[in-house]
């Protein structure tokens, strides 16, 4: 008897899951907020958590360029590279369509914006910014 | 008097020649293949502010296209440049500063089950590394206007040789190389690939000029611009193709 309870137990956790659909977790919003958090510290390295494997060169790019210029002591090439951008006055803000997610993102001093990806991978919404974009 | 005359001329003399031949060097663009590396620019792009919040340029999202007579121009082993889309090559291209900004480059492959291919290594949301794709697909990736084909100079010109390496690194699948970074061949970027396979095939450096700027050191796209190794079959840019040029 036991042993059927504990079936039927799996059983339901198994089916719950299955009904639960795709399993993401978090939305396109919290991964945009956490990309822009580590760009603001320039923590590139910790930015890939945000990235899916075609961007993640990319933010190892910009790792080892600042770790470079931190070990040449070239402050001013990274503030050139990297700083001098008021974190308080940049938005962001993400449409979604199934498994695909657009997130405008602004800098309202300037009014710069850019449309930065999003996509599903390995259940969590991750920015999708290979070198180049395809046209369809 | 005279003497006076006398001792001032060895030295006016060698003045005028010392500056003749600096205005020569500098003037003479073959000089530049013994001083190949290293241009630097003042003119610093803010890379996280471009990766956020793009250049404040538009992208209309035209592409470029060549005809069929362009098309018959080309042979194997040409080399078909374009300015892509994207965030990267965006930056690329502001990087570069060149007079033409392509950002790619891929190698012609004539009778090809779809024609007219080019092969070529990209990151892009479909692939990540080398791919051989119809001159048409590889066309609509470009920017409107921005096609260029060259040619290496007839004495650098073993095609057989060029497209037989280029199918090799085909077959070893290699990813593309995001951090650019041309001192190892594990993972290539466009213009990487291309001077390694030269490099094979010729045994000489066809690319051999460098953009430096930043902590950043890559080749320079308008190596393929250089006329010291390719000739230019067809530029978008300037709207002009080489049928007017004596091409080998």
């Amino acid at each position: 008897m036991d042993k059927i309870n504990f079936a039927a137990l799996i059983f339901g956790i198994l089916t719950i899951f299955s009904c639960t659909g795709t399993n993401v977790v978090g939305s396109p919003d919290e991964t945009m907020k956490g990309f822009i958090e580590k760009m603001k510290i320039q923590d590139f390295a910790a930015a890939k958590e945000y990235t899916n494997n075609n961007t993640d060169a990319t933010m190892e790019f910009l790792d080892t360029r600042i770790k470079i210029l931190r070990e040449m002591g070239k402050e001013e090439e990274i503030a050139s590279l990297f700083g001098g951008i008021d974190f308080s006055k940049v938005s962001s803000s993400c449409i979604t369509t199934d498994n695909k997610s657009v997130c405008k993102c602004c800098e309202n001093d300037t009014e710069n914006c850019k449309d930065i990806n999003l996509v599903q991978e390995g259940g969590k919404w991750l920015i999708n910014m290979p070198k180049e974009s395809t046209v369809e | 008097m005279n003497k006076k005359k006398h001792a001032f001329h060895p030295l006016f003399n060698r003045l005028f020649t010392l500056l003749f031949s600096l205005i020569t060097i500098s003037c003479n663009p073959a000089s530049r293949q013994n001083h190949p590396v290293s241009e630097t620019d003042s003119s610093f792009v803010n890379l996280t502010r471009h990766l956020l919040f793009g250049s404040g340029e538009k992208n209309t999202f035209k592409s470029d296209t060549l005809n069929e007579a362009e098309i018959s121009l080309l042979k194997d082993g040409d080399i078909l440049l374009r300015r892509g889309y994207g965030t990267i090559s965006d930056f690329i291209a502001r990087f570069l500063s060149e007079k033409y900004p392509v950002t790619h480059c891929g190698f012609i492959i004539r009778n090809t089950r779809d024609g007219t291919s080019v092969l070529h290594t990209i990151s892009n949301d479909k692939t990540n590394g080398m791919i051989i794709e119809s001159i048409k697909d590889y066309s609509l990736q470009s920017q409107k206007g921005s096609l260029i084909a060259v040619r290496p100079k007839k004495e650098y010109c073993k095609p057989e040789e060029v497209v037989s390496h280029a199918f090799q690194y085909l077959e070893q699948n290699i990813e593309f190389d995001m951090g650019f970074d041309d001192k190892n061949s594990n993972t290539l970027y466009c213009a990487e690939m291309m001077r390694n396979i030269f490099l094979e095939v010729y045994k000489k450096d066809l690319l051999p000029r460098r953009t430096k700027k930043q902590s950043i050191d890559v080749l320079s796209m308008d190596n393929f611009i250089d006329s010291i190794y390719f000739d230019i079959i067809i530029n978008h840019f300037d709207s002009t193709t080489a049928k007017q040029v004596q091409i080998h």
